[in-house]
């Protein structure tokens, strides 16, 4: 049995804010939400700046847990009306050392899954920056393979102490307080507060129960670079192989495809890689693609940052709006593409959106308009 | 729930920590990774000509499944946060996905990387995984992994289990 999977609702949360209203109006006008981090000691890190969520920063403040059950209520407020012990969940989030944080990574999913009533399977996916684009397809999966009819799938991340300083010991961070992906003078990356969750449903469903869809989730793809520990692959091998087979199985080509949510951390290896992926993938029509880096103006969820990234992705589709590249002034030349580097508008019958992690890890969703 | 779609098991290993634990080369804070590479190498061969997923790397994928993951890793980073001075090694030996990385790299498997963290039997949940990637046509052979520290170093272990398509007309001809 194999089913269409359709996006019937969202939640999303960011700095800007909680609900589309607010990710839209920051996202799309190119606003960088980055400020002085207040929430724990940065003083000697390479910067102070991250898009933190002000309401996120007192005690006890906000939890990964409460996050992510805001942006599955969002979700199934907008979804309509249907009995949440009917769906699946699987979430992303992160790792953090029992001393830090006491409960299993999937006991947090349990937990979100009471609040919200839902039924199972609940699956906690947790592979570094692909984990929310992971826990996409895997919900795709369970849809298509009929094991559910409807999931919602996403991922939470809130900045903490633990990855700021692991990032900054790695001189990731851009220590001019900029996160400018694709840019030559990219200095590196930004991390940022971010949550998204997706309701993936069956086109039976949405009959059954007089439902519209968002968008069809129409094609998506996983590889590994098989090349470095840590490293990109410097032509974006992986890049290109999990575009093309998520186009593939969207059955669809490059020529179809408007428009590209890139990974795009802001490092000088990884854009280029993933710019170089781009190229192979999409060959000729790489120069008619539209291409952004939304991390530029939220920062870098991480394991968090596929189903922001989505929901960027769908509401570009639903507003034929395309989101800027922040702070993009002088394109990187090596391997060019169609930047938006102010907000555009355009059609967007098919959209991809892109993500990869340490390990080489890459993950690719294709989005058509329903 | 399960997924109805059937998968044919074709080898397992299980390793256990000790002084028999190969080191792994950049992954020397922890038993974590050695465990995780060593359980791949005793299910599947040494990383060389001959080993069971020769030829098959563009269609293999990886899932891996924990209950905590690397923990000792995790409390050395909050050990070095606490002190100031963080190692930059241990920006990418926090997360799982390295030591799959690194596999990926040495064994030539191309095909999608997963890591699941689970409350209960790590084992039939990263099978069960396997039998939904290979359901959804992602791949045609699955490593399925697990990986449980200890705070007895001797009683951390791995597995790993080999799974694949059933034969049909589907799947393309073995190398």
């Amino acid at each position: 049995m194999t089913a269409e999977v359709y996006v019937s609702g969202f939640g999303v949360f960011s700095a800007f804010g909680f609900g589309p209203e607010a990710l839209f109006d920051g996202v799309f006008s190119g606003t960088p939400a980055f400020r002085a981090v207040t929430r724990f000691d940065v003083s000697h890190c390479r910067t102070g700046q991250a898009a933190t969520y002000p309401g996120a920063d007192g005690e006890p403040g906000l939890a990964t847990a409460d996050v992510a059950v805001a942006c599955g209520q969002q979700a199934i407020a907008m979804a309509g009306p249907r009995d949440p012990a009917g769906l699946a969940v699987v979430l992303a989030t992160k790792l953090r050392a029992p001393s830090t944080e006491p409960e299993l990574p999937a006991e947090i999913t349990e937990r979100v899954a009471d609040r919200l009533g839902l039924g199972r399977p609940r699956r906690t996916f947790v592979n570094a920056c692909c984990a929310a684009t992971n826990a996409i397809v895997h919900g795709a999966q369970l849809v298509r393979t009929g094991v559910t009819d409807a999931v919602l799938a996403g991922g939470a991340f809130l900045v903490d102490r633990q990855a700021f300083a692991l990032f900054d010991s790695a001189q990731a961070l851009a220590a001019d307080g900029q996160l400018r992906p694709f840019d030559q003078d990219r200095q590196g990356v930004l991390l940022g507060d971010g949550g998204a969750m997706l309701m993936l449903e069956s086109g039976e469903s949405l009959r059954a129960r007089g439902a519209r869809p968002l968008a069809r989730l129409a094609g998506w793809a996983m590889t590994d670079d098989a090349f470095h520990v840590a490293k990109p692959h410097a032509q974006g091998a992986g890049v290109a192989a999990a575009v093309t087979r998520a186009l593939h199985r969207s059955g669809i080509g490059p020529d179809r495809l408007a428009y590209v949510n890139a990974h795009a951390t802001g490092t000088p290896l990884n854009d280029a890689a993933e710019a170089a992926g781009l190229h192979t993938a999409l060959g000729r029509h790489t120069e008619q693609v539209f291409v952004s880096g939304t991390k530029s103006t939220t920062g870098h969820a991480l394991e968090a940052s596929g189903a922001l990234e989505a929901v960027i992705t769908l509401l570009a589709m639903r507003s034929s709006t395309l989101p800027p590249t922040a702070a993009l002034r002088r394109p990187d030349t090596r391997h060019p593409l169609r930047h938006v580097s102010a907000p555009e508008r355009a059609e967007v019958p098919y959209a991809l959106s892109l993500n990869s992690s340490v390990g080489g890890l890459n993950a690719a969703i294709v989005l058509a308009a329903a | 729930m399960t997924t109805q779609q059937a998968s044919e098991l074709v080898t397992s290993a299980v390793v256990h920590a000790g002084l028999q634990l190969p080191q792994l080369p950049g992954f020397m804070a922890s038993d974590f990774a050695p465990l995780v590479y060593a359980a791949v190498r005793e299910c599947v061969g040494d990383a060389r000509p001959g080993h069971l997923l020769e030829g098959v790397g563009d269609r293999t994928g990886l899932v891996l499944g924990s209950r905590r993951f690397d923990t000792t890793s995790l409390e050395l980073s909050v050990e070095h946060v606490n002190r100031g001075r963080v190692s930059p090694i241990l920006f990418y030996q926090v997360l799982p996905t390295a030591v799959l990385g690194q596999i990926a790299r040495d064994y030539r498997l191309t095909g999608p990387v997963s890591c699941v963290a689970v409350t209960g039997d790590a084992r039939a949940e990263v099978l069960e995984l396997a039998r939904l990637t290979l359901a959804d046509r992602d791949a045609e052979w699955v490593l399925a992994l697990t990986v449980e520290l200890a705070p007895d170093p001797a009683r951390a272990f791995a597995t790993a289990d080999l799974v694949r398509s059933p034969p049909g007309p589907g799947r393309r001809e073995e190398p």
